[in-house]
């Protein structure tokens, strides 16, 4: 199968100067939304995701001359991404009590996740919950839950990854794909219901 | 991309809510703020490239010019470089332990044959270990030629030996 990054890691590979840094640009804006977004949903705040996202595109411009097509490219800079975020969030926990963010400041992205976490402590949390409110509160899961749970969640339904690009991405087979999958839904579940959430899983 | 029955795990609606979650857009401060990034690791790398050693006369010359400018009294003599001066510091340290361990043995083996010594009463025993010690007691008399100049070399009062010059040691 042919990778549809080919000709334009080639470019890259094949240039310096001027012609590298074009196309580098153009492999930057690729994958900058689907990085950002996979840095996003692990990481929970943009703050971290823009970290994360950044490191992502330095490897990428450091390393794209050595890449060897042994995988898709995609599933490079996916695997990328998901270590960057996951270390991101990780030196986030092991940071000074002071240093952890407690409250999402900035964007409105991040009001909508607060206002939805406030909202989980109440008395009927999700009953008049919009749809919005779920992804908001679906997205605070993500982030209290194992990073390396939610990223292989987040690979899988927020970006919608087969099974066999999710080994690929993880370099794991893809039996593994499948436990780990298993295991990350009954995680998710027990969440959510240990959040008093049941109405996002509405399996009995 | 996924099939239907990949998705079979979760409740469709919370999939879907899941998916929701997809298309976040990178902020334009993303480009930014990976050429800064790139320009800075790009720099580091080139002075990492151009380190470069001083001379070892550099320091002469600081010291030097240090002791024109009144800073310190000019030293008498030559001024070791720093890579001779921690040689000869090395060298001096070594001599001392090397005494001191010395000094640690040469105790050690007095404290251990003392007892030996000590623990025997009658004559015939001590004769027994004093000749299985390594030093013993002898006469100017019993020394050598040879022996009585080591001897004599090491500090002690020995009686000249009368032989005339050019006279071969006895035994030769």
């Amino acid at each position: 199968m042919t990778d549809p990054d080919k000709q334009l890691v080639e470019a890259c590979q094949g240039s310096t100067g001027e012609d590298f840094e074009e196309a580098y640009r153009q492999l930057f804006a690729l994958y900058q939304d689907r990085v950002y977004s996979i840095c996003l949903r692990v990481t929970g705040n943009s703050e971290d995701a823009l970290d994360a996202a950044q490191e992502t595109m330095v490897t990428l411009a450091r390393r794209v001359q050595g890449f060897a097509f042994r995988s898709r490219f995609s599933s490079w800079v996916y695997r990328i991404a998901v270590n960057a975020a996951i270390d991101t969030r990780r030196r986030r926990l092991d940071a000074p009590r002071g240093a952890v963010r407690t409250t999402f400041g900035g964007g409105e992205e991040e009001r909508q996740l607060e206002q939805a976490t406030a909202n989980s402590v109440e008395a009927d949390p999700v009953g008049a919950a919009s749809r919005q409110e779920a992804q908001a509160l679906l997205q605070d899961a993500l982030t209290r839950i194992n990073p390396k749970v939610s990223a292989l969640l987040v690979l899988r339904y927020v970006e919608g990854l087969s099974y066999d690009q999710i080994a690929e991405t993880l370099e794991i087979s893809l039996g593994t794909v499948k436990s780990r999958l298993n295991r990350a839904h009954a995680t998710l579940r027990e969440f959510l219901h240990h959040q008093g959430l049941d109405s996002l899983d509405p399996t009995p | 991309m996924s099939t239907p029955s990949e998705n079979s795990e979760l409740p469709q609606a919370l999939v879907d809510d899941l998916r929701a979650l997809g298309g976040a857009r990178a902020p334009e401060e993303l480009w930014m703020r990976v050429q800064e990034q790139r320009q800075i690791s790009a720099l580091a790398e080139l002075e990492s490239s151009q380190v470069v050693r001083a001379p070892e006369a550099l320091w002469d010359r600081v010291q030097a010019a240090r002791a024109a400018r009144g800073e310190f009294a000019a030293p008498r003599g030559r001024v070791l470089p720093w890579k001779q001066l921690q040689i000869l510091s090395a060298a001096a340290a070594v001599l001392v332990l090397g005494v001191i361990g010395f000094r640690y043995l040469g105790e050690e083996n007095h404290t251990m044959v003392q007892p030996v010594l000590a623990g025997a009463t009658d004559a015939a025993t001590k004769e027994a270990l004093r000749a299985r010690a390594l030093g013993m007691v002898v006469t100017p008399e019993e020394l050598s030629p040879s022996a009585r100049t080591v001897a004599q070399a090491f500090g002690a009062a020995l009686p000249l030996e009368k032989r005339p010059m050019g006279m071969p040691e006895e035994g030769r």
